[in-house]
């Protein structure tokens, strides 16, 4: 008799954190729909929410994993326009789109392996760093070519992020449905993957039981530094240019969506459905923002105000865990 | 006995590590320098470099109170544009210059403000609150000229950044001397700077102490606000225009100049003159670069890579 009511406690609880992303979700996604039916609630609007969907669910998905692990990257957005650099300029002599994708798969993948290896072999605040090397590469995306951007005409490139499966779904969406479900995999069911989730929670006792903390988090650098990669690919073949500044601002979408789908800042705590949610949400406010004409330039003041709303919601669940 | 000397001689390479040694870096890139450039030593090139440090100067003073306190404030670039994009716009309507001064402060103090109240009465990682609300001050920057450069024609305005005093010293250098002397006496002979002090080494200890942690932390974001403030004066006067990219990677050099002065990330150490060092030493790379003809792109590469050496150096000085 006396259990009933604790597991109702329970349950409820569990309500307020999961849940309300999903009903904040489904209210912004009424709202859009009433407010402008015409051209928000069309099959072409979704296929375009999707798309872009895709570009920040990777690398928002990258950053779950580095915040999962107790670590932060403020690079990432400049990693994407390195790789991008990279591909436009490499399409202006070849024209082997598959060995130009993996060139630019592999910038990210190094930068991000770079990332991980001064912050965790030289044990350094991941925050400083990361704003230190993002410049760095933000430098090297514009001397490549000595110039912010570059365009190319290779029609094969640019034709992937149009390709459509089974007429509807943009292949991109498909990739990065393919990569949530194995990361999601990965996260849950590998032993690297609980190995992440034990760094960020706590480290010196993950230490004790035997995980090398420094090889996981470094690891989470490089697989955001792929994941990265495969965005700056999508979104490359999007523009039909290498443009240095392609996904500026990501930084904040991917931390964003990351805390605002559960990931706790103080690592140890997300979930890469959680994650997807949060950029889907970000993604449908961005969009129907578009829709209505809105300037940019509030745009920027809801991005930075999302941000910090979604982690007074991550100090608020703390204090009540505590 | 041996082992005591070798610790001995850590401990005084440890003390190297800071203000001094980052003095003994400026003399070697100054000397570098002049035997590249026939250009660099002149009284003439170290005005200008004198002139050019004010900006990041005034940053970086703030930018050492807050990390002295343990926080860190990465907005400070953001207000420096919105300051000069409000300034830009209510300048055709009044040109008095103590308007702008006051202007200007008021969005110092809202912006350092904001940080502090997030940081504070929420507490939110400094770092979040600040790239958010970063953000959010370049948004509120872009709509009040709706993203526009907008020049103007103040002659008595543009003497703050290019007048000179004393014959051929820039005002701008001079202001920012008067912040490091102010900020140095704050953070050395008053109790508020030994509070920023105790509460940057360790806050729970200095609770237990009686300090008002809060109250203490806050008004260092306040002050960086501030700071900032004057900074965006300084940066708006010298271009005579409120520009869209004025304050882009400012938070990068006064965080860097600061560390590389001596503060610690960790907080509870810094010092105003280390500062000074610190960013006297990052303007005149800035300017080397320059005069060599370097491009503007290899300059961000080096900006981000000594913002990195700084923090390894800073983590070096913590593990000894």
């Amino acid at each position: 008799m006396k259990t009933k009511p604790l597991i109702l406690n329970k349950k409820k609880f569990e309500f307020t954190s999961t849940h309300l992303l999903l009903i904040v979700f489904a209210i912004v996604f009424v709202v859009f729909t009433v407010m402008i039916p015409d051209k928000f609630f069309t099959g072409k609007n979704f296929m375009t929410i999707a798309k872009y969907s895709s570009v920040f669910g990777l690398i928002g998905i990258g950053m779950t994993f580095i915040i999962i692990g107790g670590e932060i990257d403020l690079s990432v957005a400049y990693i994407v326009g390195l790789s991008s650099m990279v591909m436009g300029t490499m399409l202006q002599t070849i024209d082997n789109v598959v060995l130009v994708a993996a060139a630019g798969i592999l910038v990210g993948l190094v930068c991000g392996i770079f990332n991980g290896f001064v912050i965790t072999k030289l044990r350094l605040p991941a925050f400083v760093v990361t704003i230190g090397t993002g410049q760095m590469f933000n430098g090297f995306a514009q001397l490549i070519n000595n110039r912010p951007q570059i365009q190319f005409s290779n029609d094969l490139f640019r034709e992937f992020s149009k390709i459509n499966v089974f007429g509807v779904i943009p292949l991109p969406f498909i990739i990065l449905l393919a990569v949530a479900v194995l990361t999601w995999f990965v996260l849950k069911y590998t032993v690297f993957g609980r190995c992440v989730y034990a760094v960020g929670s706590n480290k010196p006792a993950s230490r004790l039981a035997g995980i090398n903390a420094a090889k996981t988090n470094a690891f989470t650098f490089a697989i955001s530094g792929f994941l990265c990669g495969i965005a700056s690919f999508m979104v490359t073949s999007q523009n039909g240019s290498g443009i240095a500044a392609a996904a500026s601002g990501a930084e904040m979408d991917a931390i964003s969506a990351a805390v605002l789908g559960g990931a706790s800042l103080a690592g140890g705590k997300g979930s890469i459905i959680g994650t997807l949610v949060g950029v889907f949400l970000l993604r449908i406010i961005s969009n129907g923002m578009n829709l209505m004409n809105i300037e940019t330039y509030w745009q920027m003041v809801l991005q930075g105000s999302l941000l910090i709303a979604a982690v007074i919601m991550d100090s608020v669940k703390n204090n009540k865990d505590d | 006995m041996e082992d005591v000397k070798a610790n001995r001689i850590k401990g005084k390479r440890f003390h190297m590590t800071s203000a001094w040694s980052t003095f003994f870096v400026w003399i070697v890139i100054c000397a570098i320098m002049a035997v590249l450039s026939p250009y660099f030593l002149s009284v003439k090139n170290f005005l200008s470099i004198a002139q050019y440090s004010a900006i990041t100067g005034a940053l970086a003073v703030g930018m050492t109170i807050v990390i002295v306190g343990g926080g860190i404030d990465i907005s400070v670039g953001s207000v420096v544009t919105l300051v000069g994009m409000v300034l830009a716009a209510i300048m055709p309507a009044s040109g008095s210059v103590p308007l702008m001064i006051i202007a200007a402060l008021a969005i110092g103090v809202a912006c350092g403000l904001a940080n502090g109240l997030l940081v504070t009465k929420l507490n939110i990682v400094p770092f979040v609150v600040t790239l958010g609300t970063m953000e959010i001050f370049k948004g509120l920057a872009f709509l009040t000229t709706r993203g526009v450069n907008t020049p103007f024609n103040n002659l008595d305005f543009a003497a703050i950044g290019r007048g000179y005093s004393f014959g051929q010293i820039p005002n701008s250098f001079i202001i920012m001397l008067c912040m490091i002397v102010v900020g140095a006496f704050l953070l050395k002979m008053t109790p508020f700077g030994k509070k920023i002090f105790a509460v940057g080494s360790n806050a729970t200890a200095s609770k237990l102490a009686g300090i008002n942690i809060k109250k203490i932390k806050l008004s260092t974001y306040i002050i960086c606000g501030i700071c900032a403030a004057i900074a965006g004066l300084i940066s708006t006067s010298q271009n005579s225009a409120g520009l869209t990219n004025s304050g882009d990677g400012a938070e990068l050099n006064a965080i860097a100049g600061a560390v590389l002065g001596g503060a610690s990330l960790a907080g509870g150490s810094g010092s105003m003159v280390g500062t000074l060092i610190g960013v006297l030493l990052l303007n005149t790379i800035t300017n080397g670069l320059n005069l060599l003809g370097v491009s503007s792109y290899w300059q961000l590469v080096a900006q981000g890579a000594i913002l990195v050496f700084a923090v390894i150096v800073d983590s070096f000085k913590h593990k000894s």
